[in-house]
């Protein structure tokens, strides 16, 4: 008989994920159920609102992933009102974006994924002089003298002794689905800190051009940091030269510590391989080299990937009424026009509707509405999005860049490419894509020099700035590629307000409940399958699922 | 109960000698603007004290806060959670799941009854039983007043849960609300922004536990430490706006120049926070010096002040939208009107009894 | 010729002097606040250093201020021990049911156009008393209470943040303030239209010669030819 185990709330993640899970005597999940459970509203309060104001409510949906939003924000407001942006600002843009997927993975990997792979009590047992050998030989990061390992593990010896263990208190150390020896897990240990001081330099580059982060400051028409070469108190060659050198030193950190650490942990977990789930891919694309129309110039390609049949690239249009629709047969919504047929966003609403039993409670009634995520569908398919998706689309289309770093990993790893329809698979897109990104850095910021260098400085196009040159009714759909995947804004403009906003979310699609057809998303569909060494630690519950990088407060908004 | 360490001897067990204990000591107490004199408090502070256990509840919220704490410089957030305090509930960082994480508040409450600081980060939805919010099957509701019961302090972080941020803005369809409306009979001290400045939120949590009470508070709960003084008083581009030099529009010479951004609607003149002072992301820049106007995002309710690149917000008057000047405007012109409308009938009835009495 | 039957020394001179005092500086305020609103001065060139406008648009707005606040507790002093029948809010009496009796409704009926003659007051009808009661002192305090809130702003800690600061939290915290501040503005320009209306209107409807009254002080109770 299979039993129901419940893991609320799933930490590490940014928001609230409750899963519930059927797992049978063999100890093997049969079914799993994703729940978000916390709903703010931003869709119904961003209702009635300056357009132009649009960014900075739709940013607080997510302080993680903080800029996307704000950028596919003052993307569709754009779309909506016709407004080309100066290049730079599409470079800035470009560069801010960047900025926030690099800072997004190195963070998720150390502090928000690493413990499920990494056992740091483990670490204590550790031999720093092997580790500081483990070390040298897979990198030239110079912090990794024996000393460095020693005092590290001193003070991890006292923290441990003193106590209080803090946010590593009541971890599952010492389950046996951690594979690491000591001295991996001590490096990692010594990893985790030392990105947890790096990840807080490379957001200073949106602090640059946005003032502070998170919640850096966008603007519909552009960007408002000035550029004067010539100017002390606008982007400058001293602002240039900061942001320089953190790109340096950002693909220093994920081409020194990051990668070599993921290629070393993923070596010992390569016999686990579970948590495949779809097979269905999705990408909008992202970072455009002319605008954000011109698809071909996207240097993320997209397109969507049926059944892993990496032959075929199908192509999206979010515009199209017959391709996205949010349905919310399982979720506590109701739509006017009835809750049984899904909406184009464009056609969108969100009345909220509670049915769910009243807290505190055990269980939920998974037959009913169980969740405040909408379920979104591509032409009625499930599809995965995120890193995987945006690594396997581009390797499908042929991108060399990514052929080459999928085709090193793979090498390294010594396995083929149905690897990468895993857990692990997913956590490993996460790694090539950041160092595909932080190149990016550095091309936006060369271009940025070369724009600059031919005396323009325009940051921002005031054509239709004032309410009053804008039609009296408009709509508009914004894109991005967010850390976590794709996301989508569309927006409705009547008499210079906001008619109606609707939000589709990375974790919407992946975190979603059942459809109408009953079929699963992402998250439930990785989890079927899975076997668990004891099911009273859901190590691998929550391991697959943070390897989606779940943000749930992006998810439900 | 477990054998707790103090700071002097968590330096100690660390191999650090005694000098560079009072070294960071005199460090600390510069970098929270400290008199030197204060220094010996300080020192004896980290001497005696346990580390600071804090329980982490987050809300309806963007996790945000969250962030910005960890961007910390100083002191830097691996050094404030591993050997000044002891985060011992935050689902964003905690290595433990489910039950076994809610094990860790419950026990924490127990054992340290009086003495925890709870940190809250988001609103509380009061509608409908909570269910806006809901964490292990409980409404968040119940268990910020659960965990609020036993701690010796409560800290709201942010925006949302010192005020109320961008879920409680109009029509605020869950009934967020802030800490403050839930819990009453614990001192609250408010660190708002949304998101607040790492430092200041570091700077608030080590300030207790360096001198082992609350930063003083201004009259909306805020540390006066942090929340002294406007952004406007102490802007670097205060110069141009008392000169008058404003910029007019995004991207114009004198955007370039750096003038003031009063005219874009810039908050700076009504908001408390340390900005244009301590800077964000360790000093590197903040809104109004990358060119953006304030949007006053410490402030109460300031979500409901825009649109934000005005000076004057729009108000709801009588079901439209509509801005103190326009009302004024209404106002004295049916002021105008109504005495020209009296004149009229006066002289007419003037006329009339003339004429009656003529008669 | 309508003939004075009676002469009477109304509004004594600090009256008077205040009553212009109130009107100068109320003028000047309206106008450096809204200036302060909206600047519209266009950037001078050079540099900052060497330009002052928003900073003496807000000096001039201080220094008046502190004249109006000077003047308005003159005023109150004068109201309340000084003994002038006129001048006194003795008769002033809204929480009494009598007060809103037969003299107010006659004042409103009046002009509302509903009595055809025109009841006749020697100090302020009762309607005036009202309004200037409304406006002018409700109005007046609530400006300067919020003035020095915000000019407590400028230096926390210092005496009139510690006396004046409770306005904040109350209004919503400082933008809250500054925008109550900025709206209750709007009522001094509105009153002084309809008080401008007011005053000229008695002047010709009774020809009691108010509007002289306030430069002069005296009021004529004046005899109607046609009547005689
Ligand atoms: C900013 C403009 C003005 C304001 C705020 C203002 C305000 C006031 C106030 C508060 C009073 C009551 C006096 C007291 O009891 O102390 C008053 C009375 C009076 N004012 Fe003005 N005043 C203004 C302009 C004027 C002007 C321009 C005139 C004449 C041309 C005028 C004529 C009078 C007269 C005749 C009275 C006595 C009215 C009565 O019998 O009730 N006022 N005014
Ligand atoms: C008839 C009385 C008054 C009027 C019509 C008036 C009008 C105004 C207006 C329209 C503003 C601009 C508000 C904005 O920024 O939108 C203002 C600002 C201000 N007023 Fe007044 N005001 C009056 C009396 C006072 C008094 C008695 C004080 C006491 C000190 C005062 C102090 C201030 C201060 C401090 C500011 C803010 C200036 C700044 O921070 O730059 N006002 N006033
Ligand atoms: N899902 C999601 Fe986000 C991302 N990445 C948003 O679009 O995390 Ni907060
Ligand atoms: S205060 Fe602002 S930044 Fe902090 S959690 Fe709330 S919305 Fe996010
Ligand atoms: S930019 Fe804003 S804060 Fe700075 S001086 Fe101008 S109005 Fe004040
Ligand atoms: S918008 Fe917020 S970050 Fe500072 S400058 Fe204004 S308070
Ligand atoms: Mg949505």
């Amino acid at each position: 008989m299979a039993k129901k185990i419940v893991v609320d709330p799933i930490p590490r993640i940014e928001g609230h994920l409750r899963i519930e899970a059927k797992v049978n005597d063999a100890n093997v999940i049969e079914d799993a159920y994703s729940t978000g459970t916390m709903w703010r509203g931003i869709e119904v309060i961003l209702k009635d609102r300056d357009p132009r104001d649009a960014w900075a409510f739709a940013e607080r949906i997510c302080g993680v992933c903080t800029t996307v939003h704000a950028l596919a924000s003052v993307r569709c407001v754009e779309d909506a009102l016709g407004i080309q942006i100066p290049t730079n600002a599409r470079i800035i843009r470009n560069l801010m974006e960047a900025t926030q997927t690099t800072q997004d993975h190195l963070v998720h990997f150390y502090h928000l994924h690493a413990l499920d792979w990494v056992d740091v009590v483990s670490a204590l047992k550790a031999d720093p002089k092997q580790a500081s050998e483990i070390a040298q030989s897979i990198s030239p990061w110079p912090k990794s003298s024996v000393g460095y390992f020693k005092d590290l593990q001193a003070r991890l010896v006292s923290f441990v002794e003193s106590g209080q263990l803090g946010i590593f208190a009541n971890g599952y150390w010492g389950h046996p689905a951690y594979k690491l020896p000591p001295e991996v897990n001590l490096i990692a240990v010594a990893h985790y800190l030392e990105a947890l001081d790096f990840q807080k330099e490379i957001v200073k580059i949106q602090t640059i051009f946005g003032g502070k982060n998170p919640h850096p400051n966008y603007l519909v028409g552009g960007m408002a940091c000035a550029i004067d070469i010539n100017s002390d108190t606008a982007i400058n060659i001293e602002r240039l030269n900061m942001v320089k050198q953190i790109i340096d030193q950002t693909q220093t950190f994920i081409d020194q510590v990051y990668i070599p650490d993921l290629l070393a942990i993923a070596g010992y977990y390569k016999g686990w391989l579970h948590g495949g789930g779809l097979g269905n891919y999705m990408s909008y694309g992202d970072f455009p080299e002319t605008n954000v129309n011109d698809f071909k110039s996207l240097l993320w390609p997209r397109g969507v990937i049926l059944n892993k049949d990496l032959s075929t690239v199908i192509d999206v249009d979010p515009r199209d009424p017959n391709q996205i629709k949010e349905e919310i047969s399982h979720s506590w919504y109701t739509y006017s026009n009835g809750s049984d047929k899904g909406l184009h966003p464009w056609q969108g609403e969100t009345k909220p509707n509670y049915t769910g039993p009243k807290p505190p409670f055990d269980f939920l009634d998974t037959d009913k509405q169980y969740s405040w995520l909408k379920t979104p569908r591509w032409k009625d398919h499930a599809v995965e999005v995120g890193p995987l998706a945006r690594v396997l689309v581009a390797y499908a289309k042929g991108d060399p860049m990514i052929k080459d770093t999928v085709g090193l990993v793979l090498g390294k790893l010594g396995v083929g490419p149905e690897a990468l329809f895993s857990t692990l698979g997913r956590t490993a897109a996460r790694g090539i894509e950041c160092k595909q990104t932080a190149g990016f850095m550095g091309h936006f910021y060369d271009q940025l020099i070369a724009n600059i260098k031919t005396g323009d400085f325009k940051t921002f196009n005031s054509d239709r700035w004032e309410p009053s040159s804008w039609p009296k009714e408009c709509k508009g759909f914004g894109y991005t590629e967010a850390p976590r995947g794709a996301l989508g804004h569309w927006i409705r403009i009547k008499n210079e307000k906001i008619d109606e906003y609707q939000i589709v979310v990375p974790s919407t699609w992946n975190a979603s409940p059942r459809d109408g057809k009953g079929n699963s998303g992402a998250y439930e569909s990785a989890l079927k399958g899975t076997p668990m060494a004891d099911p009273t630690k859901p190590l691998e519950i929550i391991r697959t699922i943070h390897s989606f990088d779940p943000c749930l407060a992006c998810a439900s908004h | 109960m477990p054998t707790t360490q103090t700071f002097a001897e968590v330096f100690e067990s660390r191999g650090i000698s005694r000098r560079d204990f009072l070294k960071f000591c005199s460090f600390t107490s510069v970098s929270l603007g400290l008199a030197p004199s204060m220094l010996p408090k300080v020192v004896e502070a980290m001497e005696k004290k346990p580390r600071l256990p804090v329980i982490w509840l987050h809300g309806l919220e963007c996790t945000c806060c969250t962030e910005s704490f960890i961007r910390s410089s100083h002191p830097m957030t691996a050094d404030l959670v591993l050997n000044m305090i002891s985060l011992d509930y935050d689902e964003t960082l905690n290595a433990a799941a489910g039950h076994q994480l809610e094990e860790i508040r419950k026990k924490i409450m127990k054992d340290y009854n009086g003495k925890y600081i709870l940190a809250v980060e988001g609103n509380i939805p009061t509608k409908d039983n909570g269910v806006y919010c809901m964490i292990g099957g409980e409404s968040f509701l119940n268990i910020v007043k659960e965990t609020a019961a036993g701690a010796a302090a409560v800290i709201a972080w942010g925006a949302c849960a010192s005020f109320g941020c961008v879920q409680n803005a109009h029509p605020n369809p869950t009934g967020a609300v802030p800490v403050s409306e839930i819990i009453k009979d614990k001192p609250i001290v408010k660190v708002p922004g949304c998101p607040p400045i790492a430092e200041v939120m570091t700077g608030v949590i080590t300030h207790f536990h360096t001198f082992g009470t609350l930063p003083e508070l201004d009259r909306l709960g805020r540390p006066k430490a942090f929340y002294g003084t406007r952004i406007h008083d102490k802007c670097y581009r205060r110069a141009f706006y008392d000169a008058g030099m404003f910029v007019h529009a995004f991207d114009e010479e004198s955007t370039r120049k750096g003038w003031c951004l009063y005219k874009m609607g810039c908050k700076g003149p009504t908001t408390y926070n340390s900005c244009s002072k301590i800077q964000w992301n360790a000093g590197t820049s903040f809104p109004i010096g990358s060119g953006h106007p304030c949007i006053g995002c410490s402030e109460p309710g300031f979500w409901d002040k825009g649109p934000f690149y005005t000076r004057l917000a729009e108000v709801s008057f009588l079901g439209t939208d509509t801005t103190a000047d326009k009302i004024g405007v209404v106002a004295v012109g049916a002021a105008a009107a109504g005495a020209a409308a009296h004149a009229a009938v006066t002289a007419v009835k003037k006329q009339k009894a003339g004429n009656d009495e003529k008669k | 010729m309508s003939r004075i039957i009676e002469e009477i020394y109304v509004w004594r001179l600090p009256v008077r002097l205040y009553h212009w005092i109130n009107a100068l500086c109320i003028v000047v305020l309206s106008t450096t606040g809204m200036y302060i609103a909206w600047p519209l001065m266009s950037a001078p060139v050079g540099e900052a250093a060497l330009h002052h406008s928003m900073a003496l648009w807000r000096y001039f707005h201080y220094v008046v201020a502190f004249i109006f606040i000077g003047n308005f507790l003159y005023r109150m002093y004068y109201a309340l021990l000084v003994n002038d029948q006129y001048a006194r809010f003795g008769g002033f009496r809204p929480w009494s049911p009598e007060w809103w009796g037969v003299p107010f409704k006659e004042q409103v009926a009046s002009y509302l156009f509903l009595r055809e003659d025109e009841p006749n007051y020697v100090g302020h009808n009762p309607v005036a008393a009202l309004a200037h009661f409304v406006f002018i002192f409700c109005g007046s305090v609530f400006m300067i209470v919020t003035g020095l809130a915000m000019y407590g702003e400028n230096n926390p800690g210092g005496f009139t943040e510690t006396w004046f600061g409770w306005a904040l939290p109350l209004l919503g915290g400082s933008y809250g303030l500054r925008y109550a501040h900025h709206l209750v503005a709007w009522i001094f320009p509105f009153y002084v239209i309809v008080h401008l209306y007011a005053v000229f209107r008695h002047d010709i409807v009774d020809r009691t010669s108010v509007t002289s009254s306030i430069i002069t002080g005296f009021k004529h109770k004046v005899e109607d030819e046609a009547s005689v």
